[in-house]
């Protein structure tokens, strides 16, 4: 991952705590009960799971289960825009979303790419911390620990579809941000 | 204070198949769930109690154990060690909403972290689950002279998680501390200290960490299993009367 700089002054303070004070989405519970992904993936409305996900189950993983919140635009009630760092984005042409992951001590998001086919074009995914790094607080890219950062830390993936996966094994919440930009198809 | 971390080398060739099919098929103690059994390896006074993990003690008992530590030196740090956690997880009792007010310190920073102290994070096996004693054919990187060893297995399946910790050591008792992968590293198997992590290892590779006592864990958030050998090891500074 390549750092890009601080920008924490974009960050704002309401965002931060509405984050700390609500729950979020329920992953991958959500996604894989509300939202049907499986059932989604053999009629060919999304592109497969990666080889990982593929293999979630038989890995011993519950699908039902808590394993880290999210927030977008269904539950983010804040418009956050295109951030400043995000310099080739295009009106018209570009597409655009955004998540943001809530980890409470003992969260966890198993390793995975995020190859979706619709994204593929021009795809640029950024992430960025919105607390200090803690002792625990694991992003894993490829092989390696991306730490230590600060609250607004902007990281560009080397790779948008590169394997990668987090977990708090921290004592203190961990709250994550990617943006991701695409050309649409 | 920072871990000294020093790699020095790979002794695949003395891991022995037998004891690795093993402990593969073997589920081992859930931790922290069964806290008590861990303590009890490095303290004299409560392994007395704890040999059986399926063992889940009476209010007789637990009365009984009580009664036996408040006759013994409360100043001696092998009591207070036998005291901090050991009475909570005795209890028969033991409930987590009115049981962390009598958390030691330790076990209250996780319980009010949003761990369960009582859950099932990640596995370990020792010696009184396994067939075998690594000591019968020690591993040639081991110096034991007049040492005591402790050795355990910890197990990670996908989805465990060991929460950042420094291990509890007496900063004036030397301890080496020995790290051994017995599985080939694979994405998602996380050894963190500080803000290292220790990646591509190989299984055999061992580490060997001074204990200065940073602060460290693990998780497995890949889709195989881990192994790793763990051996401490000391010289003993008391004994306990009548033990």
């Amino acid at each position: 991952m390549k750092f890009i700089g601080n920008y924490r002054d974009w960050l704002q303070d309401e965002w931060i705590k509405y984050v700390q004070e609500n729950e979020g989405i329920e992953q991958p519970k959500a996604e894989f009960i509300d939202n049907d992904i499986e059932g989604a993936v053999v009629r060919g409305e999304r592109a497969e799971f990666c080889e990982f996900q593929q293999k979630y189950g038989n890995a011993g993983y519950d699908v039902k289960s808590l394993l880290y919140y999210i927030f977008d635009g269904r539950n983010f009630p804040f418009d956050i825009g295109i951030p400043p760092w995000v310099t080739d984005y295009k009106e018209g042409v570009s597409g655009k979303y955004f998540n943001l992951f809530k980890y409470k001590p003992g969260h966890i998001l198993p390793i995975h790419s995020d190859r979706v086919t619709k994204f593929e074009k021009n795809c640029k995914r950024y992430w960025m911390s919105w607390l200090d790094y803690e002792p625990g607080h694991i992003l894993i890219y490829d092989d390696k620990l991306i730490a230590p950062y600060k609250a607004g830390d902007v990281f560009e993936f080397d790779d948008p579809f590169a394997i990668h996966g987090a977990a708090n094994i921290g004592l203190t919440e961990r709250i994550t941000f990617q943006f991701t930009i695409y050309d649409e198809q | 204070m920072t871990n000294k971390i020093e790699y020095i080398g790979n002794y695949k060739k003395w891991i022995n198949s037998a004891w690795l099919e093993e402990v593969s098929a073997k589920s081992g103690f859930s931790m922290p769930k069964n806290s008590l059994r861990n303590e009890a390896r490095f303290n004299p006074w409560l392994r007395q109690f704890v040999k059986d993990i399926n063992h889940v003690h009476t209010e007789e008992e637990y009365e009984h154990i009580k009664n036996l530590l408040a006759l013994e030196d409360q100043n001696d740090p092998v009591i207070q060690h036998a005291k901090n956690i050991s009475l909570v997880f005795l209890d028969p009792k033991r409930n987590t909403a009115l049981g962390a007010a009598d958390f030691d310190e330790e076990y209250k920073m996780y319980h009010e972290s949003n761990y369960d102290v009582f859950g099932e994070y990640f596995t370990l096996l020792e010696k009184l689950d396994l067939s075998f004693d690594i000591l019968d054919d020690p591993p040639p990187f081991l110096d034991h002279n007049d040492k005591h060893i402790t050795w355990w297995f910890s197990k990670m399946s996908p989805g465990s998680l060991m929460p950042m910790h420094i291990d509890r050591a007496k900063p004036d008792i030397e301890i080496n501390k020995y790290w051994m992968p017995w599985t080939d590293y694979q994405y998602g198997h996380v050894f963190t200290i500080g803000d290292k992590v220790i990646t591509n290892y190989k299984a055999g590779d061992v580490y060997k960490f001074d204990y200065a006592g940073d602060w460290h864990g693990a998780c497995n958030i890949g889709y195989n299993d881990r192994i790793v050998l763990q051996i401490t090891d000391y010289k003993p500074s008391r004994k306990i009367k009548g033990i």
